[in-house]
């Protein structure tokens, strides 16, 4: 198991919540999306973006408007659907609860071995 | 110098190189290969061509001009091959059936174990190693045109043994009589090939389909058709072919470099001899037309006179020199260039350039020898006329009369010795029968005894009796009129009467020998002075023969009967 593989599977598993969570407060299109993955080194290769994005759509929560470009063709502007929003909410609570577990076993764990 | 297109994505033109264009096609094309399946697939390939577009529109941006192979090289390692697209989604997705994944793994292991312990036979083996495989011409490593190597990828085998293979199976149908095989025969003055198994190799480039696209060289090698090995021929194929070549393992790459070695050195070898070969003869063709003819020159070109011919018979002439080199130069051409190309300074030959010189070598083979031919006629006609001396210099004894006489009457002379050197040793005129002096015979005189001529002609005949006549003379005893059937020699001793008397004057007498029996198609009949082919001593000096008539006189006998020889 190397350690490159296993970064890229969290990343792997985080990558539909920020997508989510780039998408809460305003519309973007994938270029934006991608760039915005890129600088946080979420994202590997970016056509992996384009499968995900039509995945969310299908399944309801993303919509998407097209919008005329100054520079090149219309773009795809994707942004959470009410039903994105709130699954957008259980996700929030999900990863408050994993972010505590972690930082919990991260911190608690040496002293609980000193206790034994 | 690349040729470069405009091509129109997403509504914006951009100039790319072609190499470029096609790798992009193949990328997009086993992007819809791999998205195909899924729910809005072509929506994300078209998603993932305008991205493509926005890149190229930022190249351009940044002042590139045309598009080249590894700007498009980085948009696919960027963007991603579509097995690292497509991995995400089916991982989610095998997570949701992880239970029954599990199950059929489990039963796919078993089921190996099963394969591998039951005893297979030759033939379940080959069919599962050709099972979902497609015979196609393997383009990636080929010879010729790669049917061998199709072969090969379609048995899962190495293409090494079916050339080795073929090449003993071709060089056997030569050698060992194969009456079936000896289908085509291609044959000529000086070689005789039987050309089954090259027709039959012609014949299967012809209908063997070449494996063009990722999908029929994963179909050709038998993988499944998945994005992501379509993904890995689709990106291969840029890198060189070398790769897929296939790889020769132990004995067998040893007892091939030998073989490549050994090829090497006698390639090497005749293309020397070849050179030598052709500076000789273009050189003294040279010669031969510039300064004339000389007997010292080499492989006696002097004797096709052409300067002579070149003014009477220019074609003739022409076309000897030109097929004569181009058959030195064209094999000495091909061996050089594969040198070199081995060498890796050029590309090798291209199998269509291979063809077309070989044919015109053949050709070429085809001309010289009529051409040749044809240019020794023209001598000996030369020689006839001009010099008759000059003709001994290739038949130290025949005269260009002689010669003639045995052309026109058909006769070969098959035996001599202590012939006087005359004018015209084998023939003579003078003393015939009628009075004629311009009639000519078969005429010899010896030097010392004893005398020996044995000169026949061969007819070919309807079987039936015969019957043969002649005219002949001799100085002593031991010249005979002979005829032969197969085997059987029938004999007639010519009479000793000199040259004066006899029934018909000069020594002349009329031979006949009646009912020859011929029960084969062919007779050889003539004179003989030989005692070991006529059994009688020989102590004659000269004899004449001539008017030789061989003619049917009737069937040969149903019932079987012998019919007794005679003779008057």
């Amino acid at each position: 198991m190397n350690i490159e593989n296993a970064k890229s599977q969290m990343r792997k598993g985080m990558l539909e919540y920020c997508v989510l969570l780039l998408l809460k407060h305003r519309p973007s299109y994938a270029s934006d999306i991608i760039l915005q993955l890129k600088q946080a080194e979420l994202l590997v290769v970016e056509g992996t973006l384009y499968p995900l994005l039509t995945r969310l759509k299908n399944d309801g929560l993303l919509e998407y408007q097209w919008q005329e470009s100054t520079q090149g063709p219309p773009r795809k502007y994707y942004a959470l659907s009410p039903e994105g929003e709130k699954f957008l909410e259980g996700l929030d609570a999900a990863w408050a609860e994993l972010s505590n577990t972690i930082n919990y076993l991260q911190t608690i764990t040496p002293k609980l071995l000193e206790a034994k | 110098m690349k040729k470069n297109i405009t091509i129109n994505m997403c509504g914006r033109l951009f100039q790319i190189d072609e190499d470029a264009y096609e790798l992009l096609q193949k990328y997009l094309e086993s992007l819809h290969q791999s998205f195909g399946k899924l729910e809005d697939g072509e929506e994300i390939v078209d998603d993932i061509e305008a991205r493509v577009a926005e890149l190229f529109d930022e190249l351009c941006a940044q002042g590139v001009v045309a598009i080249t192979i590894e700007h498009v090289e980085d948009i696919i390692t960027r963007i991603g091959k579509p097995e690292e697209l497509t991995g995400n989604d089916e991982e989610q997705a095998n997570e949701k059936k992880a239970d029954n994944n599990t199950e059929s793994q489990t039963n796919s292991q078993t089921n190996q174990e099963n394969t591998t312990h039951t005893d297979q036979s030759f033939f379940d083996e080959m069919r599962a190693r050709t099972a979902g495989k497609t015979l196609y011409r393997n383009p990636c490593d080929k010879m010729v045109a790669g049917v061998l190597s199709g072969f090969a990828a379609y048995t899962g085998t190495d293409a090494a043994w079916w050339r080795i293979g073929y090449a003993l199976l071709f060089v056997a149908s030569n050698f060992i009589v194969f009456p079936v095989l000896k289908l085509v025969h291609l044959g000529g003055f000086f070689f005789h090939v039987n050309a089954t198994f090259i027709l039959l190799y012609i014949i299967l480039a012809l209908v063997l389909p070449v494996a063009k696209t990722p999908k029929q060289i994963l179909e050709m090698q038998g993988k499944d058709v998945t994005p992501q090995s379509l993904a890995d021929v689709v990106i291969e194929e840029k890198t060189p072919k070398m790769q897929t070549k296939s790889a020769t393992h132990g004995v067998l790459s040893v007892f091939l470099q030998v073989l490549m070695g050994l090829f090497m050195a006698v390639a090497v070898i005749v293309g020397l001899v070849l050179l030598v070969c052709f500076v000789l003869i273009a050189g003294s063709i040279i010669v031969a037309f510039t300064v004339g003819n000389h007997y010292s020159l080499p492989f006696d070109i002097d004797y096709l006179n052409l300067r002579e011919a070149a003014v009477s018979h220019p074609w003739a002439v022409y076309i000897f020199v030109a097929s004569v080199l181009m058959a030195f130069l064209i094999p000495l051409y091909g061996i050089v260039h594969m040198l070199i190309s081995k060498s890796g300074k050029i590309q090798p030959m291209s199998t269509w350039r291979r063809i077309l010189w070989s044919l015109i070598w053949v050709v070429c083979m085809f001309s010289v020898f009529p051409s040749l031919f044809y240019l020794q006629d023209l001598r000996s006609e030369y020689d006839h006329r001009e010099n008759p001396e000059m003709y001994r210099r290739h038949d130290p004894l025949m005269s260009a009369a002689d010669k003639h006489f045995f052309k026109e009457n058909g006769f070969r002379l098959m035996k001599h010795k202590n012939i006087i050197n005359r004018t015209n040793p084998y023939t003579s005129n003078g003393e015939y029968y009628t009075g004629d002096e311009q009639v000519r015979y078969l005429d010899a005189y010896a030097a010392e005894k004893p005398l020996i001529y044995h000169a026949g002609r061969k007819e070919r005949v309807e079987p039936g009796l015969y019957q043969l006549e002649c005219v002949a003379r001799a100085e002593g005893k031991g010249a005979v009129i002979f005829a032969s059937v197969g085997r059987r020699n029938v004999f007639y001793p010519v009479p000793a009467l000199g040259n004066e008397g006899g029934p018909l004057g000069n020594g002349w007498s009329k031979l006949v020998i009646k009912n020859i029996k011929v029960d084969r198609h062919n007779i050889i009949y003539g004179v003989s002075t030989d005692p070991q082919f006529t059994w009688t001593d020989n102590e004659t000096q000269w004899f004449s023969a001539t008017d030789f008539k061989l003619t049917r006189i009737g069937d040969l006998p149903a019932d079987g009967t012998d019919v007794p020889v005679t003779y008057e």
